[in-house]
């Protein structure tokens, strides 16, 4: 078989990391991305690329523990290296309190993160609602800068990206061996997926600069993470809502919330408003599908519905795509010498 | 009742405040006066990151720990007020690098979430083997030192841009008492062979990504001899220069090779910081704060000076325990000229 060629659907975070594990797992590949959006106009774009991992009711702990531990060590590097202001990814230290413990004090993740601890008294004196809480050091992707960083690294690997909308998997089968589905939310449409529904995220994105660490309710709702160059004040979630206008009321909703946990916010500037689809999910979806049609066959790759979680998992869940790429190029390869016989 | 503070970095423009709430109401006829020669931003506290952290030891001087945690816990409580930001006061965390295990210093419990760094973390830092991270305060001067000066003319205080050349002048012109916060400049009103330079040169970099200060020791070299990366709210501050006895406000070249390349060792995404500054400026350093009465006798009259200065590389840490020892100088000068009968009229 001649060099495979790989279709790579989505250009989020997912889509981009997972072409980028394919060309280092098979450098024979030739690997092209499609997608109708590319940053800074996709999901990924909105978050705040916090490496704080959402629990999937339906993977198991242990590989979700797996994939959070590969991405944060990957991360981790580039963030102590020379590239890490244009990958986007910085340290950054803070607490995530609660109004009530939580049933789980220690998390599955609590020794992948650096320094992790309950909070002392004094700390929690500074969140006078909130009785319980974690002190942690993490990553943090400037999700813009890494798209544009995996994307620079793709293209100098000779991957080529290209706007298009893709219809329907199928479409692909005569110009592709194996096409990975990283469609996120699109895949709703894209494979019918019932399982896969819209969490509606806003967010707000505001110049506070002397705002250096991180506090997050622990009910998921209300949180403040510093970035780059803007801090991240959220949120929402709301099941099944697919607006992704901005909704006034809910925007000052945000910011009371996150005054509550930081005054300061109060003298924010530049304030911003953006809305994401998180792609939610019982869980991952990340397995293979053979297509076929009329004796035609296309080797399918899924890997979607990260929900709150994309950044958290990302580098884990594309090594593991690029893995089942592997299988599909090595099914084929073996189908087609069986064919020659 | 005159009252001149002499000295417009953090310590003249702290203590006057100080002084101000606390006497004003009981001394209708106080009469608060700064003055200085430079204002801020020309001060050495201007130039100062902000970060409040004392030395790694107090040498046993049990009250420089005492003042310097009052400091703390005064910063901490107006960090929820609406005036956090104006006057330049956040919540920072970070961390502080040995080459080998060391005691923990007097203030761990000051800060907060006080503890030793993992094996993980040491791995962000070759070299060092032995760490802290804790979380502390920034009060940066540039923001710190307009918002006393606000606050001090609100309440009336006045200003006057002189430099003053003895403690005569000003009991002459009618001061009653002289507060004395000349900072590295004390000995050219009173020479004090205790007080030295310790002059540090930094580079300010624009470099948002870095969220933690990053302080290193070599015990070897002393305090400050070692690289330290402090984020602001505008630009971030690399350091690592502490030259005592050296009395140059002029930038070296040698000294920032030093404070870039130690600099960009400790932190190698540093290499991409663009720098959009440099500036000297002396410590003024002493074994221990001078912060002292002094009765001079000027003719017939009795005059006092309430010496604060010395703070060497913790002004802004120490800054207000010693504003309100100041303070309590100054009420026992009041109770004294209270006990000597209505303040003498002048003649």
């Amino acid at each position: 078989m001649a060099a495979p060629k790989v279709a790579v659907v989505g250009a989020g975070v997912i889509g981009l990391s997972t072409a980028l594990c394919i060309t280092e797992a098979c450098p024979s590949c030739s690997v092209t991305v499609l997608s109708d959006r590319f940053s800074p106009n996709t999901t990924s774009d909105v978050a705040a690329g916090m490496l704080i991992p959402h629990t999937y009711p339906g993977t198991p702990i242990h590989v979700q523990k797996q994939w959070f531990k590969e991405t944060f060590t990957y991360l981790f590097a580039i963030s102590n290296s020379a590239e890490a202001p244009e990958a986007g990814i910085h340290l950054v230290s803070g607490w995530q309190v609660f109004k009530n413990p939580p049933k789980e004090e220690i998390p599955f993740w609590s020794d992948v993160v650096l320094g992790f601890r309950p909070m002392s008294e004094a700390e929690l004196q500074k969140f006078p609602r909130h009785r319980f809480g974690q002190a942690f050091t993490t990553l943090k992707c400037d999700c813009p800068s890494y798209l544009l960083w995996l994307e620079k690294r793709l293209k100098a690997t000779g991957v080529q990206m290209h706007t298009r909308k893709v219809e329907d998997l199928w479409d692909l089968h005569s110009e592709y061996n194996v096409v990975v589905n990283c469609a996120g939310i699109g895949a709703h449409q894209l494979v019918g997926d019932q399982e896969l529904f819209p969490i509606r995220g806003q967010v707000l994105k505001v110049h506070a600069p002397w705002v250096k660490n991180f506090i997050r309710d622990g009910d998921g709702l209300t949180y403040v993470y510093p970035g780059i160059q803007r801090v991240t004040l959220g949120g929402t979630r709301e099941k099944d809502i697919w607006s992704l206008s901005p909704d006034p009321g809910t925007t000052k909703d945000i910011f009371d919330r996150c005054c509550s946990l930081e005054p300061s916010l109060q003298k924010a500037q530049d304030i911003t408003v953006k809305v994401g689809l998180r792609p939610s999910r019982p869980s991952v979806r990340l397995q293979r599908e053979d297509f076929s049609q009329g004796g035609l066959k296309l080797a399918v790759v899924h890997n979607y519905g990260h929900g709150a979680g994309g950044f958290s998992v990302h580098r884990g869940t594309a090594k593991e795509a690029a893995r089942l790429v592997g299988e599909c190029i090595a099914a084929l390869q073996g189908s087609s010498s069986r064919a020659k016989l | 009742m005159r009252v001149a503070i002499v000295g417009a970095g953090v310590i003249g423009l702290s203590t006057a405040l100080c002084l101000h709430e606390q006497y004003q109401s009981l001394v209708p006829s106080l009469e608060l006066e700064v003055y200085a020669d430079h204002y801020s931003p020309h001060t050495t506290s201007d130039g100062a990151a902000g970060l409040w952290q004392p030395y790694l030891s107090d040498h046993g001087n049990l009250q420089e720990t005492l003042w310097n945690k009052e400091t703390f816990d005064y910063l901490l409580g107006h960090l929820g007020s609406p005036a956090a930001k104006e006057m330049g006061l956040f919540l920072i965390s970070g961390y502080n690098l040995f080459t080998q295990p060391v005691p923990d210093p007097p203030w761990k419990n000051i800060v907060l979430g006080f503890r030793n760094l993992t094996p993980k973390e040491l791995e962000l830092f070759p070299g060092y083997s032995y760490g802290w991270f804790n979380t502390a305060l920034m009060l940066e001067g540039r923001s710190y030192l307009p918002w006393l000066t606000n606050r001090l003319t609100q309440r009336g205080v006045k200003f006057f841009h002189k430099k003053v050349e003895s403690f005569q002048e000003m009991f002459a012109q009618g001061v009653d008492v002289v507060i004395n916060c000349t900072g590295i400049r004390a000995g050219e009103l009173q020479p004090d062979p205790e007080l030295q330079p310790g002059r540090g040169q930094i580079i300010k970099v624009l470099a948002p990504w870095v969220k933690h200060f990053i302080i290193t020791h070599d015990i070897k070299s002393g305090i400050y001899n070692s690289p330290y990366v402090i984020p602001g709210s505008e630009f971030t501050v690399l350091g690592g220069i502490y030259q005592h006895g050296n009395w140059s406000e002029e930038n070296s070249a040698q000294d920032h090779k030093t404070v870039w390349e130690n600099c960009c060792r400790l932190l190698p995404a540093l290499q991409k910081a663009k720098i959009v500054g440099e500036w000297s400026g002396l410590r003024p350093a002493r074994p221990r704060v001078r912060l002292e009465r002094e009765t001079f006798h000027h003719g017939q009259l009795q005059a006092e000076v309430i010496h604060n200065y010395g703070h060497g590389g913790f002004g802004i840490t120490i800054h207000w325990g010693c504003a309100m020892a100041a303070a309590r100088l100054f009420g026992s000068i009041l109770q004294e000229k209270k006990l000597a009968g209505p303040l003498q009229p002048r003649l």
